[in-house]
């Protein structure tokens, strides 16, 4: 009788051992983050412009000049500065007019522009004038365009 | 205390994630790049999986990407039929050439003059990215789709893996091939680590170790699931897999022995993974658009993850 007491005892020790150990394996404590990896903010394309790294390295990644000089730079930027605004107040003059795209494939449409995205890589247009039918909305992709006129209304000038 | 491995997931793909790249570690840190089905690579910071930006411009499935040394070029290998150089800090594209067929593998020198491309037109192409105007050259020999092509040896010899079941060793100045390693499955994936010049290879169910040099076999390692990927730490402590049954396996190089199995915290298989330059911590790319980054040596502090000390 005594033996069977001793050794449930001790089958009771050992199990409680074992079941600690079960606990403690199973129980491991994940490593802790500060917090998640920004994803994708939804808007733009990134490279934010402001970060350390770019403004450290983007004097030399204006890629269609030869490396120049200080003032040099300066004043292609600031030609640069002043096409980019013109275009997109032309842009901006174009919306809701009937535009006139050539595209690859020997593609030629008419539709009205809407909108550009911010990377001007699609035009939302309505109207889209196609060998199927007239497209109520579209999105144009401006890599696939070659050119594209409309006209601007003379009496507002 | 016994810790549990946590990854940092990053978000952001929609498609599945086919290939992966880490940059060398430069002033502002290291970066890693992603190939996704829906044909928008992605930059990001290397030991945070930040998002930096997206590679905006391919019209297909992008099956390759990778960063030069000092992450400031990028390029991609698609399924439009082009392979596309851009600026990894301002993410303008520079280049696009043109290829004859689907664009499989990307691959810069070290002095970042020189792409190499692979795909299924099953030529290899180095292009000079100072004439990019100028034709390429051509390496011709391979009987079908290149799925992976590197440079090794100092950027004298290219290697190459096709769907031929071979892997290639060529030399770049006589264009001819040095060597050729036949295998009895398709090869998933192959590494390349200048360190040591040590290839990994990866078919069936099997991760081999080769010197990239000779390409005399060093070991194989047998794995309980058909690899689709594997990646060896810099220091060649350990290797990881990630294998099709929703598994990555950490082992030890020397002994082979299992050390870590992530089970499946998501539901896709592990498309590809690869290890970082301070060899901190792996990146592992999934079917269902996420990128995982997990620790080398769990529980330690570093990037995103937080040291516990007892008592806290």
């Amino acid at each position: 009788m005594c033996s069977v007491v001793f050794s449930y005892v001790t089958r009771y020790g050992y199990m409680i051992h074992n079941r600690g150990n079960l606990l403690a394996a199973v129980m491991k404590t994940p490593v802790r983050v500060l917090r998640l990896p920004r994803g994708p903010d939804g808007s733009s394309r990134g490279f934010d412009p402001s970060s350390a790294r770019y403004q450290a390295l983007c004097p030399s990644t204006i890629s269609a000049s030869d490396p120049v000089d200080c003032v040099d730079l300066k004043s292609e930027q600031r030609a640069r500065s002043v096409l980019r605004e013109r275009y997109l107040r032309s842009l901006i003059s174009m919306v809701k007019r009937d535009v006139k795209f050539t595209m690859y494939e020997k593609v030629k449409v008419d539709a009205v522009f809407q909108a550009s995205d911010i990377d001007i890589l699609n035009f939302q247009v309505a109207d889209l004038e196609t060998p199927l039918g007239v497209q109520k909305e579209a999105l144009i992709r401006c890599p696939d365009v070659i050119s594209y006129s409309f006209e601007i209304d003379s009496s507002k000038m | 205390m016994a810790m549990r491995q946590t990854p940092l997931t990053c978000s952001g793909h929609t498609r599945p994630v086919v290939d992966l790249a880490f940059s060398g570690i430069t002033p502002y840190g290291y970066f890693l790049i992603s190939a996704c089905k829906d044909g928008k690579p992605m930059l990001r910071q290397g030991d945070t999986g930040d998002w930096i930006g997206t590679f905006l411009g391919h019209k297909g499935a992008v099956w390759g990407a990778t960063l030069n040394k000092e992450a400031t070029k990028a390029a991609t290998a698609a399924a439009d039929f082009t392979a596309k150089v851009w600026d990894a800090v301002t993410g303008d594209e520079l280049l696009t050439l043109a290829h004859k067929h689907i664009v499989k593998s990307v691959n810069f020198t070290q002095d970042s003059n020189y792409l190499l491309t692979g795909g299924h037109d099953k030529v290899l192409r180095i292009y000079d990215l100072n004439k990019p105007e100028a034709e390429p050259q051509e390496i011709s020999g391979h009987t079908s789709a290149i799925k992976k092509a590197l440079w090794c040896n100092n950027d004298k010899q290219i290697l190459s893996a096709a769907d031929d079941k071979t892997v290639c060793l060529w030399d770049r100045s006589s264009m001819e091939v040095v060597k050729t390693l036949p295998f009895d499955a398709s090869v998933s994936s192959m590494e390349y680590i200048p360190d040591g010049e040590v290839l990994v290879i990866s078919y069936g169910k099997t991760v081999a170790f080769y010197n990239a040099l000779s390409l005399e076999l060093i070991k194989t390692v047998d794995v309980p699931a058909s690899v689709h990927s594997a990646s060896l730490h810099p220091e060649k402590d350990f290797f990881v897999v990630g294998g099709d049954d929703f598994k990555l396996y950490k082992y030890d190089y020397s002994t082979k022995e299992e050390l870590e199995k992530a089970e499946k915290t998501f539901q896709w298989p592990i498309e590809t993974e690869k290890r970082v330059p301070d060899g901190e911590l792996y990146a592992s790319g999934s079917e269902d658009g996420t990128l995982r980054l997990w620790q080398t040596a769990v529980g330690k502090t570093y990037g995103l993850w937080k040291c516990v000390l007892p008592g806290e």
